[in-house]
């Protein structure tokens, strides 16, 4: 599903964010990648969602060089992922059925069909009869479930979340992560990028830490 | 995608744009203004032009040409000059003022009755007026004419006074080149007012657009509702300026009139051509959608381009 083939990043500014990064991630997995604050988590999941590319190295997606794409395709390949933010990254003078609809505005779905999956999705974060609600109404934990739920509204093989509970109370995060382990069931792979330890400590998925820019062994 | 759909979605684009400038009304109001009043003056100008150039056709309108027949010409003489002249293509009417009739006519108009009697023999040529057609009105025309008329045979002299003609001619194109580049900086103005117009709208919507570049939209489809916008503004410029035009017109058409009366003409302001309105809405348009579409593409590969 997703490889890297010795990738490293180094930003503009001379800082270096990955170290020749190689490894693979199967389809329907759920992956940590855990590691220190500075570790170079974000950067990866830049790469991964074409926010940034590598300076040294390839990543494939779906046997896919992402270094092949530009324009349009960049565009495209985006809709094929669900990417849930720290920081939410809601529209807030839109509802939450607009924001959660988004990709499918995008798309431009048939709007009865887009009702009835921004209703599904919403149904699967536990937000039920908040569609007419606005972002800032919401608590900090229900607006990351709006970011879940457009995340996985257009049903992407791939989500990734940047530090998703890193803004909420340990309550919220252990609900938040509930449902990035029920997404599993649903043929996704799911990458979560988390610095919390508590996360993926047991249960089947797996766990990727990095230090400095650097893969460490299992 | 089929023409329906693509039509549809246009249609939704169409009336999403006009709620968010509902919802930005003040916003838009001042913008609608702006580039209306900008685009108002070159309309204004033209406006100016088309009726200084009825003035000239007016003053111009008839221009005549004196031929001064030599006094060994005979009646028949006189009456082949005269159907020469008529046939030249230029010539739209010829009329003859013999020596007598011209004599009488000197004679009502002076008063002198008295003192030309004791005048042994009539001093005054035979006259015959050529009146152009309108075709030919130019000073260059007319000298051309002129020219041609002189070389007839049996013709002593030929007058057209070109000074004031040339003087008025190259008066209004002064005027028409004047007015032309400063039209063409006020459009100019009118773009650069749009495509700040966007530029803010873009930047004041920054947050917005990065996250639809990362869910997967793609720069058209981030880009359409701001050139609509763009458009769709510079078209309702367009209306203002028309009505701001129009309104003058309207208070300027009595006064006018009360003034061409008093020189005995019948001018009156004319409003503005369909054509030409079209055409400026057309060109208008064109131009905000082609600026827009730039600087919209200018402001999204900074707000999103990809860093190596």
């Amino acid at each position: 599903m997703i490889r890297f083939s010795n990738v490293s990043k180094q930003y503009s500014s001379g800082q270096v964010a990955l170290r020749g990064i190689s490894f693979a991630i199967q389809p329907h997995q759920l992956v940590f990648l855990t590691g220190h604050s500075g570790a170079g988590k974000s950067t990866l999941i830049k790469l991964i969602t074409l926010q940034e590319k590598p300076t040294h190295g390839h990543v494939f997606v779906n046997d896919r060089n992402l270094s092949s794409l530009s324009g349009n395709q960049i565009a495209y390949y985006r809709r094929s992922l669900g990417v849930v933010h720290q920081d939410h990254k809601l529209l807030y003078d839109r509802t939450v059925s607009q924001n959660v609809g988004l990709p499918l505005a995008i798309t431009h779905t048939d709007s009865r069909k887009a009702r009835r999956r921004i209703s599904t999705a919403l149904e699967m974060v536990g937000l039920v009869g908040k569609e007419r609600s606005y972002p800032i109404h919401l608590s900090g934990g229900e607006q990351q479930r709006v970011g879940i739920a457009r995340a996985i509204i257009a049903r992407p093989q791939l989500i990734i979340a940047d530090e998703p509970t890193g803004n909420l109370d340990e309550e919220l995060s252990d609900e938040i992560m509930a449902i990035f382990k029920r997404l599993v069931q649903y043929e996704t792979t799911i990458i979560v990028a988390t610095h919390d330890r508590r996360h993926h400590v047991g249960g089947d998925h797996a766990v990727f830490e990095l230090h400095k820019g650097i893969l460490l062994p299992d | 995608m089929d023409m329906n759909r693509f039509l549809l979605l246009q249609l939704r684009i169409f009336v999403a744009c006009l709620g968010r400038m509902w919802r930005a009304r003040l916003t838009t109001l001042f913008t609608v203004s702006s580039v209306g009043l900008v685009l108002s003056l070159p309309l204004g100008l033209y406006f100016l032009s088309v009726n200084l150039d009825s003035v000239s056709r007016l003053a111009n309108s008839t221009p005549e040409i004196t031929i001064f027949v030599s006094d060994k010409a005979t009646d028949d003489l006189v009456a082949e000059l005269t159907d020469n002249t008529r046939r030249l293509p230029e010539v739209d009417q010829v009329r003859i003022i013999s020596a007598d009739e011209a004599l009488d006519e000197f004679k009502s108009i002076t008063g002198i009755e008295t003192i030309i009697k004791y005048v042994p023999e009539n001093p005054l040529p035979t006259v015959v007026i050529v009146q152009p057609l309108e075709a030919y009105s130019s000073p260059a025309e007319i000298q051309q004419l002129v020219n041609t008329l002189r070389n007839l045979e049996w013709v002593d002299a030929v007058e057209f006074d070109l000074a004031w003609v040339r003087r008025l001619h190259s008066f209004i194109g002064l005027v028409n080149t004047i007015f032309t580049l400063v039209s063409i900086l006020l459009v100019f103005a009118a773009v650069l007012l749009i495509c700040n117009m966007t530029r803010l709208s873009v930047f004041s919507r920054q947050d917005e657009i990065i996250v639809i570049n990362q869910v997967g939209g793609t720069d058209a489809f981030i880009r359409r509702p701001f050139v609509y916008i763009a458009v769709m503004q510079s078209l309702m410029g367009v209306a203002v300026a028309t009505a701001v035009v129009e309104g003058i017109r309207l208070i300027l058409v009595p006064r006018v009139v009360q003034l061409a009366q008093l020189y005995s003409s019948d001018f009156g302001l004319t409003s503005m051509s369909w054509e030409i309105w079209l055409t400026l809405t057309v060109s208008v348009g064109a131009i905000s959608w082609l600026a827009s579409r730039i600087t919209v593409r200018v402001c999204l590969n900074r707000l999103t381009a990809s860093k190596n």
